[in-house]
């Protein structure tokens, strides 16, 4: 019995700890998801208030120079490995937005991983009672018999 | 400009011979961004994933 009760509480750890790796995964999407969000409404602002605005570029961490917007019909978008391509605006929302698209149906994924991982961690909790119960009634018969 | 590093070298190739001619490429190397014909690009991707697998 006392076996059997180490042995679940160590499954039990093992799925929390898998549960607590996948937390951390989705930690990491929601904080490029937000990245990415924001650079759809940067680019969305950028459009709305229109070529020759004067923008601040960051220079380092401390600095920032003056430049103007020149045009915005085409945006330079890194896709992945150093890459970056030029792409037409609205094609360049759209990558991102199929970015984002992606990264959702994985989060989804790895939600349902941990909400499996969860009944799983339910079934022994079940089991563990169960097996309890069975004992006590067992030593309540044993206590009798004798 | 920073993504994904892991993004499948292969989607990108493909991405990046989807793009229209006259397209601007650019690689990073050292913070520097370099701009770059479709082939070098592919070349670059090309050599990059031959050195992943020797690395394996």
């Amino acid at each position: 019995m006392a076996n059997e009760v180490l042995d679940i509480n160590e499954a039990v750890r093992a799925y929390i700890a898998q549960i607590e790796g996948l937390r951390a995964e989705i930690g990491k999407l929601d904080a490029t998801i937000a990245t990415l969000r924001q650079s759809l409404a940067t680019l969305k602002g950028l459009k709305t208030l229109g070529e020759g605005k004067t923008v601040l570029v960051p220079v380092g961490s401390i600095a920032q120079v003056e430049m103007k917007v020149e045009k915005m019909d085409k945006v330079v978008v890194s896709v992945g490995q150093n890459i970056s391509a030029e792409l037409d605006y609205e094609e360049a929302l759209k990558y991102i937005e199929d970015e984002i698209k992606k990264l959702l149906a994985f989060r989804l994924v790895l939600e349902q991983a941990i909400a499996e991982l969860y009944a799983k961690i339910e079934d022994l909790i079940a089991e563990t009672q169960q097996t309890s119960e069975e004992n006590v009634e067992e030593e309540e018969n044993e206590e009798k018999s004798e | 400009m920073k993504r994904s590093p892991n993004k499948d070298i292969h989607e990108i190739i493909n991405f990046l011979k989807s793009l229209p001619e006259g397209r601007k490429i650019y690689i990073e190397m050292s913070g520097i961004w370099v701009e770059v014909s479709r082939e070098e690009a592919i070349n670059f991707l090309k050599k990059k994933e031959n050195e992943n697998e020797s690395c394996k």
